[in-house]
């Protein structure tokens, strides 16, 4: 033993002797807290082994967070490829008003820069429970500029796609629109939802107590699909024309509505078409379920008149009638006991085609009666009436046709002349197609490709649904339409160089089981060129008020649209003499038309035709031009220009200052001035030939003058 | 007495001395170890608080780091000094303690509804840290003096039972019920150890249990509190019983192996103490189960080693220096990991050598410093002063 041994074994006899005997008590404490210790341990265990997935899932579920990732919307191209609908950058605004401080800072600058108002955006923040609050949804960008600016942590902004629609309110009801959150709620937009649409993605990302997230590497994304592309069968410059010619008949006919298809008759494309009033697909607040309604798949109507030519089908392919064939025209009034058939034109005895040309009630009442009900019902069916025609476009009507074993002999009469059956106006356009394509019905469609990223998905290829009628009855019946137009009721759709086949129809309304006096459709039903058909047209105008018939209300739009078409078009062309003969003087040229066309556009056609115009107004619609449209003049000759400002937004009527007047009775285009609150000079009386405007030099109030006959 | 003279005259002639024997590293190294791997934890735990709060991840570290180096070096110089020193300190300290315990009652800033902080210039720190460890000198140092008359009441009882009140209705005017308890419970395991007669003793807990169970219920709080720990079904919308279960919640998303340094998840501000005295479970989410035991095992090795010092300890003041030490860290690891743990209902006790918290790190290396001296003077390395 050493020293130093000794020395503390000296110090612990001393004092540590009773320490050594107690030792025993620190022992018990250490094994007491060892004891808590090991309790310790086995929660430990227990939480984080053998428990430890109920924990991981609690942790999931507040720490991870689904973060959608939206695709992006298709686009739609018309059938040359302009793009119709895309989608552009847009801000949405929403707040955290737990943690917003700047609340009346924000809500000035949202009231000054998006327009709502100051006290509504207020209203939102404070009544708001939860910690988000949209404030405004999908605002261009440069709108929420100065709101970015403010630094505040309760101000959210979120970029959000918006649909944008290159044409306004053109094609509008084909195209429809999106909803809010970006769903198609009508139109190729509604039908072909899912197909633009593509599929969201998704990320997961990590998430504070605050909910804010930050993306994690390690967790797994979903990358977004696109939607796939569109593209139509419509031709946007067609719908250009057809949209404003359409407009133009609605409003100078002082109609409620109106409705335009043009189909392709060898394809069943649906080239254009479009119902007035329309809307802008662009400005939410325009979005009127009148408005966005396409009628001419949505409405069925009596067809009248327009539906001879299908009783007149079936009666020349069933062999039962010739055009040659002697019918009795009995001078336009029929009696059949209480009720009498009248014509708008009485005839003798006539041939069958001169009879059609004129549209005789009375003789086509005779063909239907001719003709057995089970053949009458198999062309009616086989033409496609009685049948969604299943084109791709949403809320078709399928019409209505009638039961021929329980209709009496009058109903049949009727129904041989159009009455008593309900059909769209796609209906009877594709019927008229049929016709015009030498007897196939085609199933008409408005999507003939899918695309995604210039690569085709689908294509749509044209489908016939059947023969309804041989080559040959389709050529007497397109013989007989062109009569219609030449010599008939159509005569105000003839155009000098260019063959057009049609037939008018004028239909009263059936309101409670009485045929109306006051409510009309005027409709025209035609193509052309009558030889090799490009263009199926149907124009049907609902109720108009200046004149009801469809020859004077319907025929002169499908006039215009065929004359501005066939301007634009590679395919259709008229009097090529006539063009020859133009360019055979080289000082002389034709007058385009610019009616429907911006100033712009105007002044740069007139420019590259050497021609020179100084309108009054620099923005707005050509309404009207002086000299008129194909009229020879020489270079460097000033074309007058009528410009409207147009809105397709405001209301129609307002707008509707100066009528057009041409064609109407004097008392009625002085009523139309009066009420337009234009004054008037009259020179002549009876139908007014032409309008001309003149400012009074005094009173510097514009002055209508009209010439009459 | 005469001996203990001698004995002390002794020890400090033996200071810096060759004779000494040196300081256990079998302590020295696994409170080393805590204080540094403590960095890395608070880093983890504080960097999104800190980021929200002061707009940058380093603030409440780097200020943890100048603590842990301070805290280093306190617990170097500590261990250098004699421990017989706080013999003849242990009463001025001890006073001390108890004028800055009246002094938060007058001068403290009101924080949450207690007064538990003082600021004296820079520094800004909770006189109860300071206290119980100035009770645990002053008892160790009363104990040594009183051994022989320790079984009568009024010599030998009583002067700790007044100076135990004294502090507890101190720390009760706070107040600050969990200091309290466990201060309570190191006075009596103390007295325990300390051979206090057993008759006067165990009434005393009993009184001291019943005092603390009125004193418990006397605020809104603390009833709350305990209803919620009863009910910890559901994340309650209390807060107590919302950290209780995020601190579940952290443990159980480490698992066995953790998610490893820096992948936590409930730091990011679903713990709101998550650097304080809920880094226990910060430290399970990261490093899992088996992280936590080898943090208990470093703890176990401090606790059976100062078990070994206690008993070698040169004198009845070393010896009962050593166990107050002992019991209070062991005291406090355990309450912390109970809490975190969810085994009690939540209180604000930081854990010894990692939570960040102020001026309790560098009292904490003060004390451990203090241990590992006495562990110089207990000759647990008969090898090595053979040789001298």
């Amino acid at each position: 033993m050493s020293k130093k041994d000794k020395q503390s074994d000296e110090i612990e006899n001393v004092e540590n002797l009773t320490r050594h005997k107690k030792f025993w008590k620190f022992w018990i404490t250490i094994v007491a807290i060892n004891i808590a210790i090991v309790v310790i341990i086995v929660r430990l265990f227990y939480i984080q082994v053998i428990n430890a997935d109920y924990y991981l899932e609690r942790a999931k579920r507040q720490h991870q967070s689904k973060v959608e990732l939206l695709p992006k919307r298709g686009n739609i191209y018309d059938r040359n490829g302009n793009l119709l609908a895309s989608n552009i950058k847009s801000v949405s605004v929403a707040v955290d008003p737990t943690v917003l401080t700047k609340k009346d800072t924000i809500a000035t600058l949202i009231e000054k820069n998006i327009g709502i108002d100051k006290q509504k955006v207020l209203d939102k923040i404070n009544s708001a429970k939860g910690a988000f609050v949209w404030i405004s949804r999908r605002v261009l960008p440069n709108k929420v500029e100065e709101l970015r600016k403010i630094k505040d942590r309760g101000l959210i902004f979120i970029d959000e796609p918006i649909r944008y629609y290159n044409y306004s309110s053109v094609a509008s009801q084909l195209l429809g629109c999106t909803n809010i959150d970006n769903h198609g709620i009508s139109g190729v937009e509604l039908k072909y939802d899912s197909t633009l649409r593509g599929q969201s993605g998704y990320m997961i990302m990590y998430k504070d107590a605050k909910g804010r997230l930050r993306p994690a590497i390690n967790l797994p994304t979903i990358s977004p699909l696109d939607g796939y592309d569109l593209h139509l069968t419509i031709d946007i410059e067609l719908q250009k024309i057809v949209e404003f010619e359409l407009m133009q008949g609605v409003l100078n006919s002082q109609a409620i509505s109106g409705t335009v298809i043009a189909m392709e008759p060898s394809t069943g494309e649906i080239l254009a078409s479009a119902s007035y009033p329309n809307f802008n697909p662009n400005n939410s607040s325009s979005f009127i379920s009148e408005a966005m309604r396409n009628r001419a798949i949505t409405d069925a109507y009596e067809p009248g008149s327009t539906f001879k030519a299908i009783t007149a089908a079936a009666a020349l392919e069933e062999k039962i009638v010739k055009v040659t064939d002697l019918f009795n025209g009995f001078s336009g009034e029929l009696k059949l006991g209480s009720v009498t058939i009248r014509d708008e034109h009485p005839l003798g005895i006539v041939p069958f085609s001169k009879a059609f040309e004129n549209s005789s009630n009375i003789i086509l009442s005779q063909v239907a009666m001719k003709l057995p009900d089970q053949q009458f019902y198999k062309y009616i069916r086989d033409f496609g009436f009685g049948l969604p025609t299943q084109v791709d476009i949403p809320g078709e009507l399928s019409g209505k046709i009638p039961q021929f074993n329980a209709m009496k002999d009058i109903d049949k009469r009727f129904f041989g002349f159009g009455y008593g059956i309900l059909v769209t106006p796609i209906q009877l356009a594709n019927a008229y197609s049929a016709i015009a394509n030498g007897g196939s019905l085609m199933k008409p469609y408005l999507v003939s490709e899918i695309t995604k990223e210039n690569n085709t998905v689908k294509k749509v290829k044209p489908q016939i649904i059947r023969k309804v009628i041989s080559e040959s009855t389709a050529k007497t019946l397109n013989r007989l339409l062109c009569g219609v137009v030449t010599d008939g009721t159509g005569k105000r759709t003839n155009i000098a160089g260019l063959q057009v086949a049609g037939k008018t129809g004028t239909s009263q309304k059936l309101i409670s089981g009485q045929y109306s006096k006051s409510h009309y459709f005027a409709s025209f039903v035609g193509y052309f060129p009558a030889n090799n058909p490009k263009i199926c047209l149907l124009i049907l105008i609902d109720r108009p008020q200046v004149n009801f018939y469809g020859g004077s209300v319907a025929a002169p739009i499908f006039k215009n649209i065929a004359l501005r078409w066939a301007s634009v078009s590679k395919e259709i062309i008229i009097a090529k003499d006539r063009n020859e003969s133009a360019k055979s003087n080289k000082n002389n040229v034709y007058v385009p038309d610019l009616r429907g066309l911006s100033v712009d556009e105007a002044k740069n056609i007139l420019n590259e035709l050497n021609l020179k115009t100084h309108p009054k107004q620099e923005l707005g619609l050509v309404v009207a031009q002086f000299p008129k449209a194909g009229t020879i003049v020489k270079k460097s000759t000033n074309i007058m220009l009528q410009v409207r400002t147009f809105d397709a937004n405001t209301n129609a009527e307002t707008n509707e200052k100066v009528p057009k007047l041409v064609g109407l009775s004097l008392r009625r285009a002085l009523t139309l001035l009066h009420n337009a609150g234009i004054q008037a000079k009259v020179i002549g009386s009876g139908k007014v030939v032409s309008q001309q405007f003149e400012k009074n030099k005094k009173t510097d109030e514009t002055v209508c003058i009209l010439k009459c006959q | 007495m005469k001996i203990d003279k001698q004995k002390i005259e002794n020890s400090f002639s033996k200071l810096g001395e060759d004779t000494k024997g040196h300081i256990d590293w079998i302590i020295f190294i696994p409170v080393v170890g805590l204080l540094l791997f403590s960095l890395v934890f608070v880093y983890s735990a504080s960097a999104p608080i800190s980021a929200e709060k002061f707009e940058d991840v380093g603030t409440l570290f780097s200020k943890h780091l100048v603590r842990v180096f301070l805290g280093l070096i306190t617990l170097i110089v500590f261990s250098k000094i004699d421990y017989h020193i706080y013999e003849k300190l242990a009463r001025p300290i001890f006073f001390v303690s108890i004028a800055m315990l009246v002094g938060v009652l007058i001068f403290g800033e009101t924080i949450n509804g207690a007064k538990r902080w003082l600021e004296i210039g820079p520094i800004n720190f909770q006189p109860v840290e300071f206290a119980k460890f100035a009770m645990v000198i002053y008892f160790a140092y009363l104990l040594t003096q009183k051994q022989k008359v320790i079984k009568t009441f009024a010599d030998g009882f009583f002067p700790f039972i007044i100076w135990t009140a004294i502090i507890c209705l101190l720390i009760a005017l706070q107040p600050n019920f969990s200091n309290l308890v466990l201060i309570f419970i190191i006075a009596m395991t103390m007295l325990f150890i300390g051979n206090a007669n057993l008759l006067y003793l165990i009434p005393t807990v009993g009184v001291g249990g019943i005092f603390a169970v009125l004193y418990a219920v006397s605020a809104q709080y603390r009833i709350d509190r305990i209803v919620s720990f009863f009910n910890l079904g559901d994340i309650s919308p209390s807060v107590t019983g919302y950290q209780s279960q995020q601190a579940l919640i952290a443990l159980g998303n480490g698992g066995v192996f953790g998610l490893g340094p820096g992948q936590g998840r409930q730091n990011h501000l679903f713990l709101p103490e998550s650097y304080g005295d809920f880094i226990f479970s910060i430290i399970g989410e990261e490093y899992g189960f088996v992280g936590l035991v080898i943090i208990f095992i470093a703890f176990g090795v401090i606790f059976l080693r100062s078990m070994l010092v206690a008993k070698k300890a040169p004198d009845n003041f070393g010896y009962f220096l050593a166990i107050g030490i002992v019991i209070t860290f062991a005291l406090y690891l355990v309450v912390n990991a109970a809490v975190n743990t969810g085994l009690v209902p939540t209180t604000g006790v930081p854990l010894p050598f990692i939570s960040y918290g102020g001026t309790a790190i560098l009292i904490y290396s003060a004390v451990a410093g203090i241990l590992l001296n006495i562990s110089a003077q207990a000759n647990i390395y008969p090898l090595e002063t053979n040789k001298k």
